[in-house]
């Protein structure tokens, strides 16, 4: 028992000996230390197509391919115009004729020439009226019967006008001869095309009476012609197109482009093919902005724009080459107003033709200006909100400094300079993000190295810039409220001092490729961890 | 990997496992835990072990024992207990340097600081814990010609976790561009096991002219039940910062695990839960099966030569058992990317799902070792002593056992009647590195009480040791 006792006595005094030589720490406390996380930001990789794919760029291009980039390809502008409009033209003259028509004898025929001269074959009439006045100088009553053997009331029947005039009187008649046929009768002889027979005969008791006949053809207008009309002039159109430029206009003065088109059409729209020729004569295009500033498109032999709408339709495609197209869309009008004027059978031929009230003159424009283009330096300022909670703003103070990289890889001709300045709720600036310390040089982005002479891009550019971030600009960046950011862009060696800077290239698989990455110093306190 | 455990259960799991799991005599690995008195020996244990301290050791040396003896260790008087536990790069001073804090606040780290604390992890950035008890061992030898039988049952609870450098580096200096961070280094294994042994030895005993006295063999037979198994099988993950700062890498990890229905363990992809009914005796997860053989040699001179292949065997898990992976590679060099986030947490976190079964093996291990016992009339020193030399070399690296081969020396002294044994010894290798071990051994005729500690650098300079370890138990002799 005594060996037993003496045993566990030396284990006991054993155990507490080595526990007690032990320095455990009171309560473990984390340490704290800075740390340099070296974080990629963003990888993202655009090409023009998705910059300005349709549906987010209606205004800016309306047809892309792999290759071909339209900057500006505005809508198909149209504008109709009824032939109608021009047949009711016709009917702005008026005929007379006198004439006697003697009585008891037999029936004359009585030619009065249409207005303008025209000469009808078959015709429908929209309007027109036949108006006779009828003096009666004998002393007894006449009779008179007036046959119209080329027009047939819309029943069919043929128009005969019968009347009574007493002796010493006068009657007036007036016929309306909407909707009625007109036939160029068989037995009308052929020199009397341009005229409306009229077979007039009288009665009379007393023999030798006559009546004084004075007849008015006027308001004619036709549903449909078939017949030869002289070269008419149809007078003066004229059409506006509002381009919303929107913030394209911030280019204005600072855009030069290359390989612009302008595509004007026209076409005689008709449901039968023996239509008139017409001739659009002296198109006059104006550029127009909101100011009042204009420029004309003008074609570079000096020459009128004429569109003769032979065959039914005539193109006209101006380039930089035939006029000064680049000139004017390079001048960013508001608006172009398109003015000319109408001619009916400019050849002035005899040729018999249709024309219906359903024909029309279709009249298009379409802008379309390729890729090729020079931007001068063009600033834009914009200020967006920075929306951060609270507790992002914590963690960010806690930041020591901070190291910024933006690599851009840039196979898009466009140099930009981008400042971005952050200010506080009041908009005081804070400080300017910048690519060094002094916080004046902008964040340079070099555009892709291209061939001057063609505009092509021959590689991308690599620019780096990086913006450092000491303590005390991370505190005021957690403090920061808005965010100014001003970008100006040019195209490749497109200067201010360039009067006459080098186009570029663009297509729409042109690309350009950024990463922002960085690394951030950060204080690791225990509540981090 | 995903929180897949019930965080309260595995707590309990861990605290539980730790407590009432130990072993008591030298047996799993090359480097675990063992009683108290081959701990005292700087577990130099394969010639110099006898009687049940020799189970899961070398068998053959049960035949050590006194005709017609019996030995056998309860928890009564004192339960062998041994504990082990320590990480091979954080001193006690190191520990309250960096995380002691400055008066009452947290210490700033400079570069320096930091570049010392990084480097502390350059050779390996492990931590450990084995704990042990025997909750009973008997052996008897009725004769020589009968030999030695004995019956145990063995507990080993342990487990070991390598921090991968790359995690410190990367928590200290941050990812730094260019530079690849490898998480191979990274280890966990971590497992609850019992052993129900039987043994037999027979001694052979030789002309006296003979150079050779004495030859002994035996063997052992375990039926071996897993309580729970946690670990990592593979990692090969890297990680590394481009120029742009993209990080890149590679994710490529499988880990196992497996619990018994007592810890009431639920897995996020299982609708299924046990209740938790934790205790000494819950149905195993996994059942396996083991043996040693051993062989011990006396040669003229009192000099013993013994080597021994112990634990050949391997535990088939098949209760709740999982399978954790990732795979894939990474790429993050877009933060505003939400396809690449998802991504990478899905690659840190992994994928888990129900399998059937798993495999693990036993910590097999070779032993070689050599003792020589000078008796009082050869002993320049006053009683006996008795001398011993190991070399073990284990075959994997299950939690106790070490590919590393360790070698130890130790020595233990009965100066004389009343005077308790002293016992020391040093060891090098292993997954204990260098340990210089201290003990004490006391016998009160059929008592044996027995206390040391493997690591005795804690003691004498406590706050610079990495480790701690003690060790204490009896064993009663009749």
């Amino acid at each position: 028992m005594k060996k037993l006792i003496s045993a566990l006595s030396i284990l006991s005094l054993f155990s507490a000996f080595i526990i007690g030589c032990f320095d455990l720490p009171g309560d473990i406390i984390m340490p704290e230390w800075d740390v340099d996380l070296n974080v990629p930001i963003i990888n993202k990789t655009y090409t023009i197509y998705d910059m300005f794919k349709p549906e987010s760029k209606n205004s800016i291009t309306s047809t892309l391919t792999s290759d071909d980039f339209y900057l500006v390809q505005s809508d198909n502008y149209t504008a109709n115009t009824k032939v109608a409009d021009y047949v009711s033209i016709l009917s702005q003259g008026s005929t007379s004729q006198n004439f006697i028509i003697p009585a008891n004898q037999p029936a004359q025929s009585v030619f009065i020439v249409f207005p303008e001269d025209i000469e009808i074959e078959q015709a429908t009439f929209a309007s027109g009226f036949l108006s006779f006045a009828i003096q009666n100088p004998s002393s007894a009553v006449i009779s008179s019967f007036l046959q119209i053997p080329g027009i047939r009331k819309p029943d069919g029947s043929p128009l005969i006008i019968e009347t009574n005039v007493p002796a010493f009187s006068r009657d007036s008649i007036v016929y309306d001869l909407s909707n009625h046929q007109y036939t160029f009768p068989p037995n009308q002889p052929i020199q009397n095309k341009n005229s409306l027979q009229l077979v007039a005969s009288a009665n009379s008791t007393i023999n030798g009476s006559f009546e004084n006949v004075n007849s008015y053809l006027f308001n004619f207008s036709f549903s449909s012609l078939t017949g030869s009309i002289q070269k008419t002039s149809l007078g003066n159109e004229r059409t506006s197109v509002s381009l919303n430029l929107d913030d394209a206009a911030d280019f204005r003065n600072k855009f030069f482009i290359k390989e612009a088109l302008l595509s004007l059409k026209s076409e005689y729209v008709s449901t039968h093919h023996n239509f008139f020729e017409l001739e659009i004569a002296n198109i006059q295009i104006n550029g127009i902005r909101n100011s009042g500033e204009q420029k004309a498109l003008t074609r570079n032999d000096g020459q009128n724009i004429t569109f003769s709408l032979v065959n039914g339709g005539y193109d006209l495609t101006l380039n930089e080459t035939n006029s000064n197209l680049t000139d004017f869309i390079s001048f960013l009008p508001d608006s172009i107003v398109i003015s000319s004027e109408y001619i009916l059978n400019p050849s002035n031929d005899d040729v018999v033709r249709t024309v219906t009230n359903q024909d029309s003159i279709k009249f298009s424009v379409q802008f379309t200006a390729k890729s090729i283009f020079a931007i001068k330096q063009t600033n834009f300022t914009d200020t967006l909100g920075i929306d951060l909670s609270q507790d992002d703003r914590d963690k960010i103070h806690d930041g020591i400094g901070a190291d910024l990289n933006i690599y851009l890889e840039n196979a898009i001709p466009i140099d930009a300079f981008v400042k971005v300045t952050l200010t506080d709720e009041n908009y005081f600036p804070l400080f300017t993000l910048t690519k060094n310390q002094n916080g004046v040089d902008s964040l340079q982005f070099l555009g892709s190295q291209v061939n001057n002479s063609t505009g092509q891009i021959i590689s991308p550019t690599i620019t780096l810039n990086t913006i450092a971030l000491d303590s005390a600009k991370i505190m005021q960046l957690s403090n920061a409220r808005y965010a100014i950011i001003s970008t100006t862009v040019n195209t490749k060696n497109a200067t201010n001092e360039n009067p006459n800077p080098p186009t570029v290239q663009f297509k729409s698989s042109d690309w350009l490729n950024i990463k922002c990455y960085g690394k951030v110093k950060y204080h690791l306190s225990p509540e981090e961890k | 990997m995903k929180n897949i455990f019930n965080c309260r259960n595995l707590s309990i799991i861990i605290l539980l496992a730790s407590v009432f799991s130990s072993r008591a005599f030298p047996q799993f690995g090359s480097s675990g835990t063992v009683d108290a008195r081959s701990t005292g020996l700087a577990k130099t244990y394969n010639s110099t072990s006898m009687g049940i301290y020799s189970i899961g050791i070398n068998p053959a040396n049960l035949s050590i024992m006194g005709e017609s003896s019996v030995e056998f260790s309860t928890i009564i008087p004192l339960p062998l207990i041994s504990f082990h536990s320590g990480t091979d790069f954080l001193s006690m001073n190191q520990l309250n340097y960096y995380f002691g804090g400055v008066d009452g606040k947290s210490r700033v780290l400079t570069e320096s600081d930091k570049q010392n604390f990084n480097d502390l992890f350059s050779d390996g950035g492990s931590v450990f814990a084995n704990f042990s008890t025997s909750l009973f061992s008997f052996a008897m030898k009725p004769s020589i010609e009968a030999g030695t039988f004995s019956l145990s049952i063995i507990d080993f609870a342990g487990g070991n976790f390598t921090i991968p450098h790359a995690i410190v580096d990367l928590g200290l200096n941050g990812n730094q561009p260019g530079k690849k961070y490898d998480f191979n280094d990274e280890k966990f294994k971590s497992w609850w096991i019992r052993n129900y042994g039987i043994s037999y030895s027979r001694e052979f005993q030789l002309e006296s002219e003979s150079w050779l006295k004495n030859i002994s063999a035996g063997v052992s037979f375990k039926l071996v039940h897993g309580y729970y198994y946690a670990g990592i099988e593979k990692v090969n993950t890297n990680l590394e910062t481009g120029t742009h700062n993209e990080i890149q890498g590679n994710a490529d990890m499988i880990g196992y695990s497996a619990f018994s229905d007592g810890f009431g363990v639920k897995y996020d992809f299982d609708s299924l839960q046990h209740q938790s009914q934790f205790g000494l005796f819950m149905p195993p997860a996994g059942n396996g099966f083991g043996f040693d053989l051993g062989l011990s040699f006396l040669l003229e001179n009192n000099l013993n030569v013994s080597l021994a292949l112990t634990d050949i065997g391997s535990i088939s898990w098949t209760k709740n058992t999982a399978k954790f992976f990732a795979t894939g590679a990474i790429l993050i060099d877009d933060l505003t990317n939400q396809e690449q986030l998802d991504s990478l947490k899905d690659k840190f976190t992994g994928d888990a799902e129900r399998i059937e079964s798993f495999s693990t093996g036993l910590p097999t291990v070779f032993r070689f070792g050599l003792g020589y016992k000078l008796n009082e009339e050869d002993n320049f020193l006053p009683g006996t002593l008795l001398l011993g030399l190991d070399y073990n070399q284990g075959f994997n690296d299950l939690p106790g056992n070490s590919k590393t081969p360790r070698v130890s020396f130790g020595f233990e002294w009965k100066p004389g009647d009343w005077i308790p044994y002293f016992r020391s010894g040093v060891s090098l290798g292993g997954s204990d590195e260098f340990a210089w071990a201290v003990g004490l051994g006391m016998y009160t005729g059929v008592i044996e009480f027995n206390l040391a500690t493997s690591y005795f650098q804690t003691i004498v300079a406590p706050n610079s040791a990495k480790q701690i370890s003690v060790a204490f138990g009896s064993r009663w002799k009749f």
